[in-house]
């Protein structure tokens, strides 16, 4: 993953635990935990701080997580308990491990060379008919935004032939033009799609 | 104070089949459109029914904080169970006036939640009449359904 995009979160991983943490699942989470059997085991692919981590282990699931900030993995044992690993997407190297895989715009700071990679490596590590979440911003190219951190966006299309090509089948899509407001203050459009192993 | 609109509608190629769901929401001084946002989304699997409750279900949620929002949607079964039939639902532990099983309770009690934080208004119009944003709703809930179409 891109250095600065690591030292961005490195330096605010505190800040951001503040502004994006809440006490309640949203309902893109709720849906994961649904999709999930009780108890079954979830990985939380680019945790962060761990919040969402959190809320899946208190609705009963056996939370993996990992990041590639070190700051973010700390923050989330300090903060949550939660025991990350910290390591960069192409290490995922699981095989048939996970129930459901959440990866909660955080693939979007990996190189779009390793997306086919990275989505190849997450249906290896689902068990079969595992459940993937994922969420992306909507666009072309690859932009640094003001805070320093690297995004690669993905036209809905697109994402959706690389997932098929990955062995998924799609599950459901959203596509929200004009998305709610990210840590730079702009609105951004973003989809959310989840498909099975 | 603007107004927020969100103009709702479902598709459904079979019953069940592939389907998808449109938002058109708009923010609107008297005549003026302040602001525009669209959402749209689609199942592999499912039924008109449930995505015209999809539909109203991710307006609301979109909303970040508590607003009052009137909600068109060219499904009666949305505006009826809503507005007509819902409380007895919930009185007669989602059975209907026949004491059978209440149709997609999962989603009627989702949108009943979502509901919750906001001051709702329902109302209805005719689909497919040329109503703009109507179409527009129809057109997203179109798009939301076209990658889950035969492969």
């Amino acid at each position: 993953m891109d250095k600065k995009t690591i030292a961005y979160y490195d330096s605010s991983a505190q800040v951001y635990l503040d502004k994006t943490s809440r006490k309640k699942p949203d309902s893109d989470l709720r849906s994961f935990i649904a999709a999930t059997p009780p108890g079954g085991d979830v990985l939380d692919f680019g945790c962060g701080p761990g919040n969402s981590a959190a809320m899946m282990r208190a609705a009963g699931l056996t939370v993996h997580a990992s990041d590639g900030s070190l700051e973010m993995v700390r923050i989330a044992a300090k903060h949550f308990g939660i025991n990350a690993v910290h390591a960069d997407f192409n290490e995922l190297d699981d095989i048939k491990k996970y129930n459901s895989i959440w990866a909660n715009f955080s693939l979007l700071h990996a190189p779009r060379s390793e997306m086919p990679s990275n989505l190849s490596r997450i249906f290896t590590a689902l068990k079969p008919s595992g459940y993937l979440h994922l969420g992306l911003k909507i666009g072309n190219g690859e932009k640094r935004d003001k805070l320093g951190r690297n995004y690669t966006f993905y036209q809905p299309n697109e994402l959706s032939s690389l997932l098929i090509s990955a062995g998924f089948s799609l599950h459901s899509q959203r596509i929200d033009t004009n998305g709610t407001i990210s840590m730079t203050g702009a609105l951004e459009p973003f989809m959310i799609v989840t498909a099975y192993a | 104070m603007p107004k927020l609109y969100a103009y709702t509608d479902g598709a459904c190629s079979g019953n069940p089949g592939p389907g998808g769901w449109g938002v058109l929401l708009l923010a609107k001084d008297g005549e003026t459109t302040m602001k525009t946002r669209s959402l749209s989304g689609g199942s592999a699997e499912t039924t008109n029914n449930q995505m015209e409750l999809t539909a109203a279900i991710m307006a609301l949620e979109a909303l970040q904080r508590p607003s009052s929002i009137t909600i068109v949607t060219d499904s009666s079964y949305v505006k009826d169970g809503m507005t007509k039939w819902i409380s007895s639902w919930k009185k007669n532990g989602w059975k209907t006036a026949a004491k059978k099983a209440v149709k997609n309770e999962e989603l009627w009690k989702k949108l009943d939640v979502a509901t919750q934080r906001h001051e709702v208004s329902w109302e209805w119009i005719k689909g497919h009449a040329g109503h703009v944003e109507n179409e527009e709703a129809d057109e997203l809930a179109r798009n939301g359904m076209a990658p889950f179409k035969s492969k």
